[in-house]
């Protein structure tokens, strides 16, 4: 998109107004003809399309490898839930001890709860990243993998705030379509905008030459953490996305595999690319669904077996395996969506005769 | 005239290897000084301490008359210096405008609030750096590579476009890490007039590490000779090159 | 607390520390050489576990014969995963191989989970191991003297093979500067090889002990365990042999004895060991042991 130019809509704005409408439109009849089974895989993708788009940024545009991810969604999930869960919900899931006092009567609605959730997501990202963003790349993965698992048996203990390993259950179904949907949208918006700002080319300095880019007067560490936070941020708000998705969390729901789960479709996506994360979070989401039938009884005709539980999680350690080795840039690369590239591959008229300068 | 650059005393020491001693180096202001020396001197290593990128192990770093020893780099080029590398670190994924453009980032004084939402102001200062950007390629005659990957350039063209983005960040005082490497003596010549030029230009003082002795004793006013770590001469290019210690450094022992 | 109990405690402490010494050794061999986290090490580990396990059981082997088996395969094993799933990506990013890593534990417990059967098994423990007697008092589990003095065997072996044999002198120059080892004609490809099946094999030893000192088997065994021993080498100074068992023993004993003298804090047993590592990382990022490795600029 070339911002810089005053004239009257350019094209490239009135294809992206067009799909807009042409999106809103959709969504509004999704919401009203999908089954209930399809709208709860359609939701799930807005939310994996925020989980992947978070990660990415870090991970791909920022050059961090971290492996906190589910930490963060933890920390969002639970904060949300306590705050919307009335007090008779806490009274009847906190069996085993009662729910702290202060916490006992706060009742807020969904929208400041996300949010709150979000922030205190942020700030722990926040604080982690100060702590650990100057260590080399393989300890770092290693310290925000730790963290992770250092929130998640928090969490499993502190019986009176989060009633341990007993999660919650009986949360109240917020997360609908337009939530999500609407939430994915709005993220998807903001970090395209900021990644094509003067902030993301000193992300993407970062990760090509940090040294150089610290020398370019960058401040490495300031903007590793900046990204770190939004990064922890949005996944906080995923989080409480998810826990009013599902109804129910508990720790366990946030083990390291969550995280492979995203860092799954980032690496399919293309590591360094928006668009890739958002094509395979939707392809990912629907294949996890579909290959479900993987984990049950399978019959070849000659053969046939009962349920091999396990067997889809190995075709998809298989498949991150084998493109991480023979693909690794994934589906997509660093290369992003344009609507001149659609012209180039004949989808859409070419422009007129004047240069495209700019279009990414 | 003023020091704008003096390194008083300054050691490094890695482990048991020291690989800087007693660098004592004075630079005034709108001078071209030149750093010689063989290979594995310290020549680099005194940029990499001047620069933040390392921390001397004793030793003090002035630059206009503060302390800047121990600061970190992009403090230090907050300050007004700037350098280029001696492997040329581009930011590979990135054009070679966006290479400049990110170089530019500290001095905009933008906020995340105002780049993500696009204000006006944004706006005008994203234009500003746009409208520098080219300049300064052109300057160095790469304005038709914009968009071209910055590794795509051919080497010469490279280290163009590192001088470019060092100069993107307004600096007073600009490091060149051997500038000429790889040049054929045409391109050394048009090197020289260049340095000279972004000197006038850009009001710079400027320091050069560099093995071509046409480019430095060309432009160079003062040298210092590093062999080891150590000072082992300073004057000016006749000196240099009548210096008995210098002729040994480099030719070594017999 | 009274000492006898103070004791008792301690020497599973001191015997646990051996345990993650022992896989602890693996990691830091591998990290040495490739500066690769072998995030599959944990699982190998469970891998040596259920062949042990299937020795006896299916195969009716003596416990010697499925031990040593066990131990030989799970080496082989090892070497083909690296072949497989590292050497491709030798000269690629750090990040990609690590990535690869990742997906290499999850396959290896999820065939584990297709293969072996989610449901936990019941390790075949011999008379000998099971079997306690008391030494002053404190019931020693003959299990848990048998480990520390297994470790410091091996141990002993490793530091004479490495300091004194030329195929330990090879993996020290690779683990330096693999670009001047090759120079110096030495085959890289297979110093790769034998660390990780020496890196494996330890692993194999750890689980078959570990095994012997639990007795449940279940696919994700490896997890915590890997994890936590993959901290104790960075804790100790990861590509140090000493620092991992250093912090292999450190990691083992302040996690039984906290817990020996606070009780309250059993619940949080398994943070100890990331709290431990964020502490370190901060202050020492290189380790107890370790030594600095610093980039050219």
């Amino acid at each position: 998109m070339n911002t810089l130019k005053k004239s009257p809509m350019s094209r490239d704005a009135k294809l992206t107004l067009s799909a807009a409408i042409i999106g809103l439109i959709l969504l509004f009849i999704f919401d009203q003809s999908f089954d209930r089974f399809t709208m709860q895989i359609f939701k799930l993708c807005a939310i994996n399309i925020i989980l992947a788009l978070s990660l990415n940024l870090i991970n791909g545009f920022t050059g961090l490898f971290s492996l906190g991810h589910a930490g963060f969604m933890a920390v969002g999930a639970y904060t949300c839930a306590i705050l919307t869960m009335s007090p008779e919900q806490k009274e009847v899931n906190f069996i085993l001890q009662p729910i702290v006092p202060w916490l006992a009567q706060v009742q807020i609605p969904f929208a400041p709860a996300l949010l709150l959730g979000g922030m205190l997501a942020g700030f722990i990202g926040w604080v982690l990243g100060v702590i650990t963003l100057r260590l080399r790349d393989d300890y770092l993965a290693i310290a925000t993998l730790g963290f992770s698992e250092i929130i998640r048996v928090v969490l499993t203990n502190a019986q009176t705030v989060t009633n341990g390993s007993l999660g919650l259950k009986g949360l109240p179904r917020f997360t609908t379509m337009w939530w999500s949907w609407g939430m994915a949208i709005l993220i998807t918006v903001f970090l395209v905008l900021l990644i094509k700002s003067s902030y993301g080319r000193a992300f993407k300095a970062i990760r090509d030459n940090e040294i150089a880019a610290e020398s370019m007067g960058i401040n490495v560490l300031g903007l590793k953490v900046m990204s770190f936070t939004i990064s922890s941020f949005l996944a906080g708000i995923a989080g409480g996305l998810l826990a009013h998705y599902l109804t129910t969390i508990d720790p366990k729901q946030f083990i390291f595999l969550k995280t492979f789960d995203i860092l799954l479709i980032v690496v399919l996506g293309g590591v360094g690319s928006l668009t890739g994360s958002v094509v395979a979070a939707i392809v990912v989401t629907i294949a996890m669904e579909a290959l479900r039938f993987l984990d049950g009884p399978l019959n070849f005709g000659f053969y046939a077996t009962t349920g091999i539980p396990g067997l889809r999680m190995v075709f998809f350690s298989a498949l991150l395996m084998i493109v991480v080795i023979y693909r690794q840039q994934g589906l997509m690369g660093k290369a992003e969506f344009s609507w001149d590239a659609l012209s180039r591959i004949g989808l859409l008229p070419r422009r007129g005769a004047k240069a495209a300068k700019g279009g990414r | 005239m003023t020091s704008i650059l003096q390194t008083v005393a300054v050691n490094k020491q890695f482990g048991g290897l020291a690989a800087v001693s007693g660098l004592d180096i004075d630079v005034q202001e709108g001078e071209i000084i030149g750093l010689i020396g063989p290979n594995g001197a310290g020549k680099t290593t005194s940029f990499n301490l001047i620069t933040g990128v390392y921390k001397p192990t004793s030793g003090s770093i002035l630059f206009a008359g503060r302390e800047i020893s121990g600061m970190k780099p992009h403090a230090i080029t907050h300050m007004g210096v700037a350098r280029t590398f001696q492997n040329i670190r581009l930011f590979k994924e990135m054009s070679v405008l966006e290479n400049v453009l990110v170089a530019q980032h500290m001095r905009m004084g933008t906020n995340l609030l105002e780049a993500t939402l696009r204000l006006p102001s944004y706006l005008k200062k994203e234009r500003h750096i746009h409208e520098r950007a080219r300049a300064l390629l052109a300057e160095v005659g790469l304005d038709h590579h914009e968009q071209a990957r910055a590794t795509s350039l051919p080497y010469g063209k490279q280290r163009r476009l590192e001088i470019a983005r060092a100069l993107a960040t307004e600096p007073k005082l600009l490091f060149l890490d051997e500038p000429a490497a790889g040049m054929n003596p045409q391109e050394s010549v048009e090197l020289m007039d260049f340095i000279l030029k972004i000197r006038d230009q850009f009001k710079l003082t400027i320091v050069l590490i560099e093995h071509h002795m046409q480019v430095v004793m060309g432009v160079c006013k003062r040298m210092y000779v590093l062999d080891y770590g150590v000072t082992i001469a300073h004057g000016t290019p006749d000196e240099i090159q009548n210096n008995p210690a210098v002729i040994e450094a480099y030719l070594g022992v017999g | 607390m009274d000492f006898q109990t103070f004791l008792q405690q301690f020497v599973n402490a001191f015997s646990l520390g051996s345990l993650y010494a022992l896989i602890a050794i693996g990691y830091t061999m591998v990290y040495g050489i490739l500066r690769l986290i072998n995030f599959a090490h944990g699982d190998i580990f469970m891998v040596g576990g259920y062949l042990a396990f299937y020795g006896v059981s299916a195969f009716l082997m003596p416990w010697w014969l499925a031990v040593i088996v066990a131990i030989a395969l799970t080496a082989i094993f090892g070497v083909g995963l690296e072949r497989v799933a590292y050497r491709p990506l030798r000269d690629s990013p750090r990040i990609s191989i690590m990535i690869s890593a990742i997906g290499a534990s999850f396959l290896l417990e999820n065939l584990a989970i297709v293969l072996f059967g989610a449901r936990p098994k019941a390790f075949p423990v011999p008379e000998f191991f099971a079997t306690n007697f008391v030494l002053g008092g404190v019931h020693i589990a003959t299990v848990s003297l048998v480990i520390p003095v297994v470790t410091a065997v091996i141990l002993a072996v490793l530091i004479w093979m490495v300091h004194s044999t030329r195929v330990g002198m090879a993996m020290r120059a690779v683990s330096t500067d693999v670009e001047a080892a090759r120079l110096m004609a030495i085959d890289v490809n297979r110093i790769v090889s034998i660390t990780f099946a020496i890196g494996s094999a330890l692993a194999a030893i750890g689980g078959i002990m570990w095994a012997l000192k639990y007795p449940r088997l279940e696919p994700l065994m490896g997890i915590m365990p890997g994890l936590k021993c993959f901290i104790a080498a960075v804790i100790g100074g990861i590509g140090s042999i000493g620092g991992a068992v250093l912090g292999g023993l450190l990691l083992g004993i302040i996690e039984l004895m906290t817990v020996a003298f606070l009780p309250e804090l059993t619940g949080y047993k398994d943070a100890f060991a990331f709290v431990l590592l964020i502490i370190v990382l901060l202050v020492k990022p290189t380790g107890l042991l370790g030594k600095n490795q610093g980039e050219k600029v």
